[in-house]
C-alpha cells in the first residue's frame, strides 16, 4: 500500500535527524535465488543474534519459494567503497602478515543490487577492496564495492535448507496465478 | 566532480541515487517522510484485515488472509530497511509514529464491518496501492525503487485474491451480493482519496516531481485507477457509488465526481472512524512485545558470554 498523507494547513514537517539506536542490531541479508548463480543483496533485518537474523531474513525476504541459500552479515563487519572515495591501494607484497579470506560484493551499476563476486585473500579491508577491484571489475564497470571477512558471514545450514525454504512450496495460494481472474477485467 | 553537481547529473540522467551519494537535505527529508509513511501504512494496514482472520469463512480463506497479512508486515520491513539507508533507525521511525509525528494512510482508519470488506480491500485498496507503487518503481532513490519492485511482485496476489472474493459474493445469494455492493459503497471513495489532494493543492508534489521521487502526479494516478476499475465493477455486476461516473470518449477516460474533501481532511486530522483505535492498538502491541525484544537480547548476550568463557 502507499500514497503520501498530505500536510494539514499550517502543519510543520517533522524534521528527522540521524539516528542509529537499535535494540536489535542490523544484519545485511544475501539470498541465492533458485536457479541463481550467486548471492544477491536483499537489504537488512534486525535481530539480537545470528540465528534469529537468519529466521527473520527467511520470513522477510523468502516468503515465496525463491531462495536456496541465505547469508547474514553483521552490519559492522562490512567495509564499503563507492565512486566518491579514492580507491585504496593494494597492500601487495608489503609484509608477510597472515592474510584472511574476504568475500567481495559489487554493485555494477546504479539501481542494481550488490552481487557476490567471489572470495579474495587480503591483509585488511582496504587491501580487500583494492584487490576486489582488480579481480572482479573492468575499468568501466562497478560503482560500489563491499567486502566482509569470510568468517563474519553466517550461512543457513544446508542441512536445514528443507526446514528453511521448503514450507513455502506447498502454499500455492501465495502466488498471483493461483486465482482465476477473467481476462476481460484487465491485468491485475 | 562536485557532489552536488553529480547529484543533479544523476537525477537528470534518470539514474538511481544510491545510499553513499551526496543528496540535498530536502531530498533526504522528503524520502524519509514518504518511505516512513509507506512503511507505517503497511504495518497499520494489518489491523483491518487481521480483524477477519479468526472469522474467515473457510480454512482456505483463513490461510490466504494470514499469508496476506504476513506480506504486509514484510512490506513494512522492506520499507523500514530502505529508510534506514538514509541514516535514520527503524526504532526512531516507530517512535515518531507512536508520538503522532509521522502518519500512515487514512484508508486504514475505516473499519472492516463484513467479510466482503476483505474482498473490497484487496480489490480496491490494494488496487489503488499497486497503481501508485508501479509508478514508484521508477522513483529516483535506488533502495526505495527496489523495495517497490519487490512489493509489486507480491501485491498482484493481494489484488487477485480480493477480486476473487468479490466474484464469489457477486455470484452468490442476494444477501451476499448486497454485502459486496455495500463494501464497494463504503470503500470506493476512501480508495480514491488514497491518491491524495488534487495536484493543484498538493504542497509536496512539485519538488518531489523535480527530484523524480514521485514520477506520476496524484490526479493522473487516480484517473488510471478509475479507468482500470470501472470495467472490473461492471463485470461483477456491482454499481460504483458515483452518479457522475461516465465514459468520456473525447478524453478517452472516465469522468468521475468530486471527492468529499471535508471527509478527507477530517480523517487526515485524526477524526476518522478508527484513528484512535488503530494507534492505541499499535502502541499497545509494541509495549506488550517489549519484554520479548529485551529477553531476546538478554538471551543472546548470555549465550555469547557462555561461548567465549
Amino acid at each position: 500500500m502507499s500514497y503520501s498523507v498530505p500536510k494539514i494547513a499550517g502543519e510543520q514537517d517533522t524534521i528527522v535527524g540521524r539516528s542509529e539506536d537499535h535494540l536489535w542490531s542490523r544484519w545485511e541479508v544475501f539470498v541465492r535465488p533458485r536457479g541463481g548463480v550467486t548471492h544477491v543483496y536483499s537489504e537488512s533485518v534486525h535481530a539480537p543474534d545470528a540465528e534469529t537474523a537468519l529466521l527473520n531474513a527467511r520470513d522477510t525476504y523468502l516468503r515465496r519459494v525463491e531462495g536456496v541459500s541465505l547469508w547474514v552479515i553483521p552490519e559492522g563487519a562490512i567495509s564499503r567503497w563507492d565512486e566518491h572515495q579514492e580507491l585504496p591501494r593494494s597492500a601487495a607484497g608489503q609484509d608477510a602478515s597472515p592474510r584472511p579470506l574476504w568475500e567481495a560484493f559489487i554493485r555494477h551499476r546504479r539501481g542494481a543490487q550488490f552481487l557476490h563476486a567471489g572470495s579474495i585473500v587480503a591483509v585488511d579491508a582496504r587491501d580487500a577492496i583494492a584487490r576486489a577491484r582488480d579481480a572482479f571489475l573492468t575499468k568501466t564497470d562497478g560503482v560500489a564495492i563491499w567486502v566482509a571477512p569470510s568468517a563474519s558471514i553466517v550461512a543457513a545450514d544446508p542441512a536445514e535448507a528443507e526446514m528453511l525454504f521448503e514450507p513455502f512450496a506447498d502454499k500455492g495460494y501465495r502466488q498471483a496465478t493461483y486465482y482465476d481472474i477473467p481476462e476481460e477485467v484487465g491485468y491485475m | 566532480m562536485d557532489p552536488e553537481e553529480r547529484f543533479h547529473e544523476i537525477i537528470a540522467a534518470d539514474e538511481k541515487v544510491e545510499p553513499g551519494d551526496w543528496m540535498p537535505e530536502g531530498y533526504r527529508q522528503t524520502l524519509i517522510r514518504q518511505i516512513a509513511q509507506h512503511a507505517h501504512s503497511e504495518v497499520i494496514g494489518m489491523q483491518p484485515e487481521g480483524n477477519w482472520i479468526t472469522r474467515a469463512p473457510t480454512l482456505k480463506r483463513k490461510a490466504i488472509l494470514m499469508a496476506k497479512v504476513q506480506d504486509e508486515a514484510g512490506h513494512g520491513l522492506y520499507l523500514y530497511s530502505a529508510a534506514e539507508t538514509l541514516g535514520v533507525s527503524r526504532d526512531e521511525l516507530v517512535r515518531l509514529l507512536h508520538e503522532g509525528r509521522q502518519k500512515y494512510s487514512s484508508i486504514f482508519n475505516y473499519p472492516t464491518l463484513t467479510w466482503a470488506d476483505i474482498g473490497a480491500i484487496g480489490w480496491l485498496v490494494d488496487g489503488a496501492a499497486i497503481t501508485n507503487q508501479v509508478a514508484l518503481t521508477r522513483t529516483s532513490y535506488g533502495p526505495y525503487s527496489r523495495a517497490m519492485v519487490r512489493i509489486c511482485k507480491e501485491e498482484s496476489f493481494h489484488q487477485r485474491q480480493g477480486y476473487e472474493i468479490m466474484m464469489v459474493l457477486a455470484r452468490g445469494s442476494e444477501e451476499q451480493r448486497a454485502m459486496a455492493q455495500d463494501a464497494l459503497d463504503r470503500f470506493w471513495w476512501p480508495s480514491l482519496m488514497m491518491f491524495g489532494p488534487h495536484d493543484s493543492e498538493s504542497t509536496h508534489s512539485d519538488q518531489s516531481m523535480r527530484w523524480k521521487i514521485k514520477p506520476v502526479s496524484n490526479d493522473d494516478l487516480r484517473q488510471q485507477f478509475v479507468d482500470a476499475t470501472v470495467p472490473q465493477a461492471e463485470y461483477l455486476g456491482l454499481t460504483i457509488p458515483d452518479p457522475d461516473l461516465r465514459w468520456n470518449a473525447e478524453r478517452g477516460h472516465y469522468d468521475f465526481g468530486e471527492i468529499d474533501w471535508d471527509e478527507f481532511w477530517r480523517v487526515v486530522k485524526g477524526h476518522g472512524p478508527m484513528n484512535r483505535e488503530r494507534m492505541a492498538h499499535k502502541i499497545e502491541a509494541w509495549e506488550n512485545g517489549a519484554w520479548v525484544r529485551e529477553a531476546a537480547v538478554a538471551h543472546a548476550v548470555k549465550r555469547s558470554a557462555a561461548r567465549s568463557a
